[in-house]
């Protein structure tokens, strides 16, 4: 008997939706343009880059110039981290985030921290929460970033980015959004919420792997989208204190150690004191 | 205007003040002049404990590329210049060569390049590796034999200018300027007529600059802005290199009015 596969982990990837490979095909098969040559294989292939980026900027209501195409939605997260960083020449800023973002945001705010940086590290309440009020506590006049999953992929929670979004365009703070597990499954309309920075991923949402986007722009406005999932709707009222982990002096030095060692390694030991994934 | 790095040079430089890291093309994306990469490997190894990396992103898959016979320590290379899919690459590295990651966040690749692998576009790259390097000889005869022909054709057709023809180049490009053509129009000229080909690189938006590698080879701006880089590939035929040439050969009658 031929066993049965059921996929039930589609928050580590989808399968290619109907008629995603078929568009795929002929960009494999046939087609030899790159896109910044001059001839017609180059322009077709450029033509066939700017309408999928309409596409994808459509389906979180964002003008397609705002977005920019990355090889996965972990790029993305390390260009809008680290991006929104270095073209302010900060180099003590400080960066709000929490304990249950994806690896991707986590490792980086580890190596950002290493350069002098402040992240604080925010934890969830105990229905897997990050708190609009607890974010907005975090924030000192430092604060350059704050940087959250919209959905956690692991429990499934959101977080109320429209709320949070307007809170931090009042004070002038840019938001980024790690939107992987979100996109495809919850509204995101970008004209309405301000959020800075929007990390994608494709291979989340029926598309090929390898594919992702930031996004970037100002839109102001508010707007609430509904947020999802039985774990947000049983989140009842208990409020848990928010504790927090600040990145003392010591515990960049100790980072500072690790990096003597010269070769990375993902989450050094020495290195892991507070961090998650640590 | 060889187009060739000097060895010498690279020792004076490499005597002068401390290095860190020597970088260098195996084979030129306009040009396709070949380097001395293994005497590149010696100079740099030999005189100063620098890194050695080797891009050899139009090398592989056109000529024999071999880490250790280039005495690389990192060496590039890429899947769509070698008949696999877009947006993969790949770099080697001796075990020797310790690397901080570019972006973080997953243990990928050794913690090294964290993210999802772009599974289809990697087995891709395999497959068309495996077969770069049980056709490479069959490959570079045929492009040899193309390029013959074109440069032989090419001979007879007047103000012609080919770029570093005396080098040792890929077997399949060749870089020149029609007299009275800048290097753009001549390509929109022969887009009209059905052949794809370039002006400098296609990577060099930013349009109408001369040519960044002819220009540091020492060819002045005015002949410089006047390059479309041919490039042949496994399935074009004597007919295509004939078709070509008599494409040229009308523009260049043109261009002489």
């Amino acid at each position: 008997m031929t066993p049965v596969w059921i996929a039930l982990d589609h928050a580590a990837t989808t399968p290619l939706a109907p008629g995603v490979f078929s568009a795929m095909r002929p960009w494999l098969e046939d087609a030899v343009g790159n896109p910044a040559s001059d001839h017609r294989a180059g322009r077709a292939a450029r033509a066939a880059v700017e309408s999928a980026r309409e596409a994808v900027a459509e389906l979180v209501g964002t003008p397609a110039d705002s977005l920019i195409w990355t090889s996965g939605a972990t790029e993305s997260i390390n260009l809008a981290i680290k991006g929104a960083l270095a073209f302010h020449g900060d180099t003590q800023a400080h960066v709000v985030s929490s304990r249950i973002e994806h690896r991707a945001t986590l490792d980086t705010l580890r190596w950002v921290a290493t350069q002098g940086h402040k992240v604080t590290l925010l934890s969830p309440d105990r229905y897997g929460q990050i708190n609009v009020d607890a974010v907005m506590a975090a924030l000192t006049p430092a604060t350059r970033l704050v940087s959250l999953m919209w959905v956690n992929n692991e429990l499934g929670t959101c977080t109320d980015v429209p709320t949070l979004a307007a809170a931090l365009r009042a004070r002038g703070v840019l938001l980024h959004i790690d939107a992987a597990q979100a996109a495809g499954w919850l509204p995101i309309n970008l004209s309405e919420t301000p959020i800075d920075l929007l990390s994608l991923s494709a291979h989340k949402l029926g598309g090929r792997k390898a594919l992702a986007h930031w996004w970037s722009g100002g839109a102001r406005g508010c707007g609430s989208a509904p947020c999802c999932t039985a774990a947000v709707r049983s989140r009842a009222c208990a409020r848990e204190p928010w504790p927090r982990i600040r990145l003392s002096a010591s515990v960049r030095r100790r980072s500072t150690d690790c990096r003597s060692a010269r070769r990375w390694r993902p989450a050094p030991s020495a290195c892991a004191s507070g961090w998650p994934h640590g | 205007m060889r187009g060739l790095i000097d060895l010498d040079r690279l020792r004076a430089q490499l005597g002068q003040s401390p290095v860190t890291l020597v970088s260098v093309m195996a084979a030129n994306n306009e040009t396709g002049v070949i380097q001395d990469v293994a005497g590149l490997a010696r100079a740099v190894h030999a005189d100063a404990e620098a890194l050695f990396h080797v891009d050899a992103v139009q090398a592989a898959g056109k000529m024999a590329v071999d880490v250790q016979r280039m005495g690389a320590d990192l060496l590039t290379v890429s899947s769509h210049k070698l008949y696999g899919p877009k947006g993969v690459g790949a770099l080697l590295r001796t075990a020797t060569v310790d690397l901080w990651p570019l972006h973080h966040g997953g243990a990928q690749e050794g913690g090294l390049r964290g993210g999802t692998e772009n599974v289809a576009a990697i087995v891709g790259f395999g497959a068309a590796a495996r077969l770069a390097q049980t056709r490479l000889d069959a490959r570079m005869l045929h492009l040899q034999r193309l390029r013959e022909r074109f440069e032989a054709g090419l001979a007879a057709i007047p103000g012609v200018t080919h770029f570093a023809a005396h080098s040792l180049r890929l077997p399949n490009t060749v870089q020149m300027a029609l007299q009275g053509w800048a290097g753009e129009t001549l390509l929109m000229a022969l887009d009209r007529q059905g052949f794809c080909v370039s002006s400098g690189s296609a990577c060099a938006i930013g349009h109408g600059a001369p040519s960044h590698v002819l220009v540091a080879m020492g060819v002045p701006d005015a002949l410089a802005i006047g390059a479309i880089r041919i490039s042949f590939g496994e399935a074009n035929t004597d007919d295509d290199v004939d078709r070509l040439l008599a494409a040229l050969t009308g523009l260049a009658r043109q261009g002489a009015r």
